[in-house]
C-alpha cells in the first residue's frame, strides 16, 4: 500500500509527461473503438440482411447440394417428406419455416437476355420467415400456382421492365430441355440486400416445379427461431438426427465467405491497435527510464534505507499502470463520443462507394451505423494497462539494478 | 551554427540510453510507414493496372446507352464507326491523334457452355491477340498453349473455367449465344489456350476469341462494345482525353462516351480517397512518435535549466538556444528515420518477393483486385517516410525548445 500511495504520487509530479503519455495509449484506444464498432455495425447489419432475406437462420439440404449451391444446380435436391418436416417441427424454438428452390434463369425483355437467380416461394409460409415483403416499394407478392413474379426495382429498371410486363424467364430442365416461364411482374422489391435487387426475381415454388419438371423437389427448408444465437447449435442438433446426405447449416455457414471476410478485418485493427500500442510502449519506456534518471538520488536513497529491488521495480510497474488507465478511461471516453457522433447520421454506403452499385462483399446498402460492444471496451481497456505495465518492466528493473551507491553519485 | 551543432551533437551522447528510445520511436514510426505505403502502393498500383488493361484502358470509348447497361453485355449500343467513317478508319484516325498509342477493340457479349449438368454462363470477349498481348499481361498469364488467330473458330479460357465445363486445351467446345438479332446459336471452337491467373475475372468468368469470329457469329458488322486507348503513361491519359472528345464531337460521334481510366470505376475512385485518408494517418502516427521525443527534450531541457542560464548569461541569443535544442531534437529525428527508412525499406524489398495472401477475403468481393498483395520496394516509399519523419519531429521539438529559450538567465542558474 505504501509502494501504491508512492507510485501515486510520483504520477502526480510530472502531470504533463504523465498525460502526454496516457494520450498516446488513449489514441490507440480511440481507433480501436472507432474502427471496431465500425466493423461491427457493418457485421450485424450484413448478418441481419443474410438472415432476414437469404439465409434465414437454418437451412437443411443436401450436402452435395449445399456444395455447389452457388451454380444453382438441379441434382440432389431434396423431395420434401413428412418424416423430415416432422422433425424440423420438433426443434426446439422454431417459429417457422418454409421450402424454397433456387434455379438458374436467363432473364429476357426481347432484346436483351441476363442471367439471374430465380426463387421458387411457397406465398403462404414465406412471410413468416423472411422479410421480403416489408421491402416491396410497388405491387404485391406472387400469389401460388400462378406465373407472377416479384424481381428488385433495379433490376427492372435495367430490364426496362414495367409493373405489370411479362418477362421471359428460360430454364432448363434437369433433362436439358429448354423451357420458359411467361412471368407477370406483380411486384418490385428494394431491399438492403444488393445482390437481391440486381439478380434475384421470385415466383410461386408449385408453377417452378412444374416448368422445371421436378415434382415437388425442393433445394432446401429454411427454417427461422427465435433467437439466432441458437442457430448454430440448433444446426448441430438437428444434422444428427437427419438421415441420409441431409444436413443442417446455419446462416454462419452461409455467410461463409463474410465471416472470412470479416476475420481478415478483425486481424486488419487488431494489427493497427498493436503498432499504435507498440508506439506507446516505447512511449512508456521513455517515460519510465526518464523519470527513473530523475530520481536517481532518490532510488539510491531509498535502497540506502533498505528498499528491495522488487519494491521498486513494483513502483515503477503501478505507475506504469496508472498512465495506462488514465490513457485507457480517456481513450474510451473519447472513443464512446466518437461512435456517437458517427450515429447521429451515420454513414451513406452510397457516398462510400462513390455512388456506384459495387458491394465490396458486404451484402449491405443505405447508411451504416456503428455498433457497440461492451466486450471489446474491456478488451481494449485492460489490453492497453497490461502493455503499459510490460513496458515498464524492463527500464524499472534497470533503474532498481543501480548500485546505491553510485546512484546517490549520479552526477 | 557550427558550433551550435557540435554543442547539440555532444549533448545527444550526454545520455545515451534516453536518446536512444526517442530514436527509437522515430525509426519504428517511420518503419510502419514505409512499409504500409509499399504495401497499399503494391494493392493500388496493381489494381489501377489490372483496371486499364481489363476494363477501362487509359481512355474507353462506349456508347452512352451502353454505359447505363453494360450489365446486360447488350449487343444494340455498338460503337459501329461515326457518321461516314468505318470503326476500321476511326481506329484508325484515333491513332493519329496525339499521344494515342494504341486502340484496342473489344466485343463482349454473354455465352454458355451446356454440361452433363449444368448451363455455365460466361463472359465472351472477342479481342484481337496481337493488341491484348501486347497491352496486358496475357502473355505471361497463359500457362498452356497459344492465343486465339484472327479468323479461326478457337477460343482460350481460364483453368478454372475449364475445369467447370470438363474439358482441357486441345478438346472442342460448343457454345451457345444470343445474336444481335436475338436468335438463339450455337458454334463449335477449339480451345488453344489456357489462363492461369489469380483473378477470378480471368480464370473463371472470360473466354477470349478472335474479334472477326465473333463478328461473324453475332452477325455483327464492323463493330465492337468499346474501344480502348492507351497512351503512355496512365498519368497523362487526362490531358489527351479532349482531342479525343474533340474528334469525336466533330465526326458526329455524340452518341459516345470517351472516359479516361480514373473515372471508369467507382472503385478507383474509393482507392484514390482512401490513399488520401492514409497519408493522415501517416502525419498521425509520426506525430505519437514525437511525443516520446517531446518528453525527452522537455525532460533535457529541465535538466540542463542552469546551463541554459549560463550560456546565456555568458551571451548565447535565446533565438540560439533555441536553436540549439531544436538541433538536438532533429538530431535524433534524423538518425531515427534513416534507421526507420531503412528497416521498412528491407521489410518491403523481402515482402514483394512473398506477397500476402487475401484470396480468401476476397472471394466474393466485385472487384478487379489481384488478391496476393505484394507490397513495393521503392526508394520514393522510404524517402516518404525519412522525410516526414525529419520534418514532424523537427516540428515538434520547437515546443520544448522555446520553454528553454523563454528562461531568465537570472532565474534558471539559481534553480538547483
Amino acid at each position: 500500500m505504501f509502494l501504491f500511495r508512492m507510485a501515486l504520487k510520483n504520477l502526480n509530479r510530472h502531470r504533463r509527461r504523465t498525460f502526454i503519455t496516457a494520450l498516446i495509449i488513449a489514441f490507440a484506444i480511440l481507433i480501436y473503438i472507432l474502427t471496431e464498432g465500425l466493423m461491427l455495425g457493418m457485421t450485424e447489419m450484413s448478418f441481419s440482411n443474410i438472415i432476414n432475406l437469404e439465409s434465414g437462420h437454418l437451412q437443411v439440404a443436401d450436402q452435395n447440394y449445399w456444395n455447389e449451391r452457388e451454380e444453382l444446380p438441379l441434382k440432389n435436391l431434396i423431395e420434401p417428406s413428412e418424416e423430415v418436416e416432422k422433425k424440423i417441427e420438433a426443434l426446439s424454438g422454431l417459429q417457422a419455416y418454409t421450402k424454397r428452390l433456387n434455379f438458374a434463369v436467363n432473364l429476357n425483355n426481347g432484346i436483351d437476355e441476363l442471367p439471374v437467380t430465380g426463387v421458387g416461394i411457397d406465398p403462404d409460409r414465406d412471410g413468416a420467415v423472411f422479410e421480403l415483403q416489408k421491402y416491396l416499394t410497388a405491387g404485391r407478392m406472387p400469389r401460388s400456382e400462378s406465373s407472377e413474379i416479384i424481381m428488385g426495382a433495379k433490376l427492372a429498371e435495367l430490364m426496362d421492365f414495367e409493373l405489370g410486363d411479362y418477362a421471359v424467364m428460360l430454364i432448363r430442365t434437369p433433362d436439358k430441355t429448354f423451357n420458359t416461364i411467361d412471368g407477370e411482374i406483380v411486384g418490385l422489391f428494394n431491399t438492403p440486400h444488393p445482390s437481391l435487387n440486381e439478380s434475384n426475381v421470385f415466383i410461386s415454388l408449385s408453377t417452378a416445379q412444374q416448368r422445371l419438371n421436378i415434382e415437388d423437389k425442393i433445394s432446401h427448408y429454411v427454417l427461422r427461431l427465435e433467437d439466432r444465437d441458437k442457430a448454430i447449435n440448433a444446426a448441430a442438433g438437428l444434422a444428427q438426427i437427419l438421415e441420409g446426405d441431409l444436413n443442417a447449416y446455419s446462416w454462419r455457414d452461409a455467410a461463409e465467405s463474410l465471416v472470412t471476410m470479416m476475420e481478415m478485418q478483425e486481424i486488419e485493427t487488431q494489427v493497427i491497435l498493436a503498432i499504435i500500442l507498440t508506439l506507446a510502449a516505447v512511449g512508456i519506456v521513455n517515460t519510465v527510464i526518464l523519470s527513473a534518471l530523475e530520481r536517481m538520488e532518490e532510488l539510491g536513497m531509498m535502497k540506502a534505507l533498505g528498499m528491495h529491488q522488487r519494491e521498486i521495480v513494483y513502483t515503477f510497474m503501478v505507475e506504469a499502470a496508472g498512465i495506462g488507465i488514465i490513457g485507457g478511461i480517456m481513450g474510451i471516453i473519447m472513443g464512446s463520443l466518437g461512435l456517437w457522433i458517427f450515429n447521429l447520421n451515420g454513414i451513406d454506403m452510397a457516398a462510400l462507394t462513390g455512388g456506384g452499385d459495387i458491394n465490396y462483399g458486404f451484402p449491405l446498402s443505405g447508411t451504416i451505423y456503428a455498433g457497440w460492444e461492451f466486450y471489446s471496451f474491456v478488451f481494449v481497456f485492460v489490453y492497453g494497462v497490461f502493455i503499459s505495465v510490460l513496458a515498464s518492466v524492463f527500464p524499472a528493473l534497470w533503474a532498481a539494478r543501480k548500485d546505491p551507491v553510485k546512484a546517490i553519485y549520479h552526477r | 551554427m557550427k558550433f551550435l551543432i557540435n554543442i547539440a551533437f555532444k549533448n545527444m551522447f550526454r545520455n545515451k540510453l534516453r536518446t536512444i528510445v526517442s530514436i527509437l520511436a522515430i525509426a519504428f514510426a517511420v518503419m510502419v510507414i514505409v512499409f504500409a505505403r509499399g504495401l497499399l502502393d503494391g494493392m493500388i498500383a496493381d489494381t489501377y493496372e489490372l483496371y486499364i488493361h481489363y476494363d477501362t484502358g487509359h481512355i474507353k470509348i462506349i456508347d452512352e446507352e451502353y454505359a447505363q447497361k453494360e450489365r446486360l453485355l447488350s449487343l444494340n449500343y455498338t460503337v459501329n464507326g461515326l457518321e461516314n467513317k468505318s470503326l476500321a478508319e476511326m481506329q484508325s484516325d484515333l491513332k493519329e491523334l496525339q499521344g494515342i498509342e494504341m486502340v484496342i477493340p473489344r466485343l463482349k457479349f454473354g455465352a454458355a457452355v451446356s454440361t452433363e449438368e449444368e448451363l455455365v454462363q460466361m463472359l465472351a470477349w472477342g479481342v484481337d491477340s496481337e493488341k491484348e498481348l501486347a497491352f496486358t499481361n496475357l502473355a505471361r498469364e497463359l500457362s498452356q498453349g497459344r492465343m486465339v488467330e484472327a479468323g479461326k473458330r478457337e477460343v482460350v479460357m481460364g483453368t478454372k473455367l475449364l475445369d467447370k465445363i470438363n474439358r482441357s486445351v486441345g478438346e472442342k467446345v460448343t457454345m451457345v449465344y444470343t445474336t444481335a438479332f436475338s436468335s438463339f446459336q450455337g458454334a463449335t471452337f477449339e480451345i488453344v489456350g489456357e489462363i492461369t491467373s489469380n483473378l477470378p475475372l480471368l480464370n473463371e468468368e472470360t473466354v477470349f476469341m478472335p474479334i472477326d469470329t465473333a463478328r461473324e457469329l453475332l452477325y455483327l458488322e464492323d463493330e465492337s462494345t468499346e474501344l480502348l486507348l492507351t497512351v503512355g503513361d496512365r498519368n497523362q491519359a487526362g490531358e489527351y482525353l479532349p482531342a479525343v472528345q474533340n474528334y469525336l464531337e466533330q465526326n458526329g460521334g455524340e452518341k459516345y462516351l470517351a472516359q479516361v481510366w480514373k473515372e471508369g470505376s467507382s472503385y478507383i475512385q474509393l482507392l484514390e480517397v482512401s490513399e488520401t485518408i492514409y497519408n493522415f494517418i501517416y502525419l498521425f502516427l509520426v506525430l505519437l512518435a514525437s511525443i516520446v521525443v517531446i518528453n525527452t527534450l522537455v525532460m533535457i531541457v529541465k535538466e540542463r535549466t542552469q546551463e541554459i542560464g549560463m550560456m546565456s548569461a555568458l551571451g548565447l541569443k535565446s533565438r540560439e538556444i533555441m536553436q540549439l535544442f531544436i538541433l538536438e531534437g532533429s538530431a535524433m529525428a534524423l538518425i531515427g528515420s534513416l534507421a526507420g527508412a531503412l528497416g521498412g525499406g528491407i521489410i518491403n524489398y523481402y515482402l514483394a518477393g512473398v506477397g500476402f495472401d487475401y484470396s480468401a477475403a476476397f472471394q466474393d468481393i466485385d472487384v478487379l483486385m489481384n488478391p496476393i498483395i505484394y507490397p513495393t520496394f521503392k526508394l520514393e516509399h522510404m524517402l516518404f517516410g525519412f522525410t516526414i519523419g525529419v520534418v514532424v519531429t523537427t516540428l515538434t521539438a520547437i515546443i520544448p525548445a522555446r520553454r528553454a529559450a523563454k528562461l531568465e538567465p537570472t532565474e534558471a542558474l539559481r534553480e538547483i
